[in-house]
């Protein structure tokens, strides 16, 4: 047992929501981005979530990033013919980012981590009430 | 008078209430960390404690209570589609409720410790 109860879960989870913030900046800082490390156009990364047994104990499950994968769908296609990405044909892709979907994902991502630290607030305020026992 | 005190049914009850609390808070901790995980289902003290435990009370046996096992919530619809049935609410309330519980006990528990102190130096500070 810790002496806050169930730090390793809520520090997995903060770290993992973190994560999955970083990730929402990367995808909306390269929204326009359209030459990728590979070449192409940058596309949006995905986090995905995994449960874990974190501790000895079988009520702790913790939960980590599992992947980091890169979402396939095709982003818009433009007619551009003067952009340095373009084809021959003067289209140019651009990345698969949409702006709502992105801001969705970061408000739910700041709000599990608001739950988390709220949770690790009251482990906190056990532990210190425990302390008080026979004072 | 010592052994009565650390062993009257309500003190060893509390005890038992207390890891029950402090088990419960860890779940908590689970299923918000769980939060978002596809299919999680969220964990849950199994069975009826509080009956278990309320008979054990009745009969003077709140001491031996055995600490609940931890099981899946498969009852619960997820609201979801990725399968999970964490309800953020929910768990933050119960969460809440839990913690208020501990305190109660913290303070049953030290309050018959500063009993035993007054009783020892005859001083209530």
């Amino acid at each position: 047992m810790n002496f806050l109860t169930g730090i390793n879960a809520t520090s997995g989870a903060l770290s993992a929501e973190q994560t999955r913030m970083d990730i929402v900046a990367q995808n909306i800082a390269n929204a326009y981005t359209t030459k990728d490390i590979d070449g192409g156009p940058y596309k949006r990364r995905m986090v995905t979530f995994e449960s874990t047994l974190s501790g000895v104990n079988k009520a702790e499950r913790g939960v980590r990033v599992g992947k980091i994968s890169a979402d396939q769908k095709p982003g818009e296609v433009l007619y551009q013919p003067g952009h340095p990405h373009a084809g021959p044909d003067g289209l140019v892709q651009m990345p698969n980012v949409q702006m709502p979907v992105e801001m969705v994902d970061l408000m739910s991502a700041s709000r599990a981590y608001e739950a988390n630290l709220s949770v690790a607030r009251n482990s906190r305020s056990l532990a210190l009430k425990a302390l008080t026992i026979g004072k | 008078m010592i052994e009565k005190l650390f062993s009257s049914p309500s003190y060893d009850a509390s005890k038992v209430l207390m890891d029950v609390a402090v088990l419960r808070q860890e779940i908590f901790a689970s299923n918000l960390a769980n939060l978002e995980t596809p299919g999680y289902k969220r964990l849950q003290v199994s069975g009826d404690f509080t009956k278990v435990f309320n008979e054990a009370m009745k009969s003077g046996h709140a001491g031996k209570v055995q600490m609940p096992a931890v099981s899946q919530d498969l009852a619960t619809p997820a609201q979801r589609k990725d399968g999970n049935n964490v309800v953020l609410q929910n768990e933050l309330l119960a969460m809440s409720k839990n913690g208020s519980e501990y305190e109660a006990l913290v303070d049953f528990v030290g309050g018959s410790m500063r009993t035993l102190k007054v009783a020892i130096t005859g001083r209530s500070q």
